[in-house]
């Protein structure tokens, strides 16, 4: 059984992720585009639109994770997607192209595998909230701090973690 | 408010307190990385200059091919060298971005890994990094004529045997800023600076 803040917590801490992640896309969606293109997964032609639809996708699978618990299951979908994308350049041996993912402050970010990890996980890990059978209990204040502060506290904790690994491809330990 | 609910909400305000000063710290870092690089290909004093013409350098590669480096090149082809030994981890950073570049260039450009010393480890280095299909010649001479002092270095000569672009490659950009260089006709950075300076002063007046 999910308590009902636990699993609130969730949804609104992946709404805010891919709504970041597509404000981002959207204003710099000459670079995204550009980073869509150098995945080779879509045909040429198809490049432009999908470097404007995946940020729409993603506001509504923000949206859907905050309207309803199983909108959970868009988001690890969607994750899933972006990790065969990542894998299947690295089986290819195009390690090097930009991520695309900016998950850093600033600059590209190469692909590797311990981004497929990431997505693996944070699917499964939306995808399970999604699907837990939930305990009935009204929302009350004192959740409501516990939401606002979560969400909070993951977003910087996230945020560090982007810039930890930014740095990290910077110092060249990367071989 | 119970006492219950006020611990809670600053223990909250505790916790992202201090999950912001990690962000920070690490942001600090990166800023540093950041600095610790110069910006652009940077050029060396010695060896041949920029703009002038290499001299032919016969010699031959660790699986016995003959190579001439610098003078005309029989096809027109620009060569780049890229200067790299097996213990420098910022050379090895770069083999993506070489491998990449080798795709994209490689038709017009001829790729030459330079390096000396032990053999064994360059071997070694060759088979773990993949890079069988780049020849690799091992010569001293070959680093003192273009005045090769720190790693990773590249030097991109054009068909015509003259230094086209030559520099320190930290990262990516200035790997590629040696073939913008060559396609926009300035040998080096500081040079691109004089001259856009020049451009506005013309400008202004």
């Amino acid at each position: 059984m999910l308590d009902p803040a636990f699993s609130m917590l969730a949804r609104v801490a992946f709404a805010a992720l891919f709504a970041a992640a597509a404000v981002h896309k959207l204003r710099t969606s000459q670079a995204f585009a550009a980073s869509v293109a150098d995945y080779r997964v879509l045909p040429p032609g198809a490049v432009r639109s999908a470097a404007f639809a995946i940020p729409l996708i993603e506001l509504a699978a923000a949206v859907a994770s905050l309207a309803w618990q199983r909108g959970l299951l868009g988001a690890a979908a969607l994750l899933l997607v972006y990790a065969a994308a990542i894998a299947v350049n690295l089986i290819r041996g195009r390690g090097h192209i930009d991520c695309g993912c900016h998950w850093g402050s600033q600059g590209s970010q190469p692909i590797e595998w311990a981004l497929v990890v990431r997505n693996g996980l944070l699917a499964g890990g939306a995808a399970a909230i999604a699907v837990a059978p939930r305990a009935i209990r009204q929302i009350e204040a004192g959740d409501l701090v516990t939401i606002v502060f979560g969400t909070g506290v993951i977003a910087v904790a996230y945020a560090s973690i982007g810039q930890f690994w930014n740095n990290r491809n910077m110092s060249g330990v990367r071989s | 408010m119970t006492a219950a609910a006020v611990a809670d909400f600053v223990q909250w305000s505790a916790i992202l307190v201090l999950a912001g000063l990690v962000l920070l710290l690490f942001r600090q870092v990166g800023l540093l990385h950041e600095r610790m690089g110069p910006v652009g290909a940077l050029t060396l004093p010695g060896g041949v200059a920029a703009g002038d013409t290499a001299p032919a350098l016969h010699l031959t590669d660790i699986d016995g091919t003959a190579w001439q480096i610098g003078g005309p090149e029989c096809e027109r082809r620009s060569t780049l060298i890229f200067f790299l030994s097996p213990t420098c981890p910022i050379c090895k950073s770069l083999i993506p971005v070489l491998k990449s570049l080798a795709l994209e260039f490689g038709g017009a450009t001829r790729f030459i890994l330079a390096s000396d010393g032990d053999e064994q480890a360059q071997r070694r280095m060759i088979g773990e990094e993949r890079l069988q299909r780049f020849p690799l010649i091992l010569s001293a001479e070959l680093g003192m004529t273009y005045g090769v002092a720190k790693l990773p270095y590249a030097v991109l000569l054009n068909g015509e045997g003259v230094v086209a672009a030559k520099g320190l490659v930290n990262n990516r950009e200035h790997l590629e800023s040696l073939f913008e260089a060559q396609a926009r006709g300035v040998a080096t950075l500081q040079n691109f600076l004089q001259r856009t300076d020049r451009e506005q002063r013309s400008g202004a007046a």
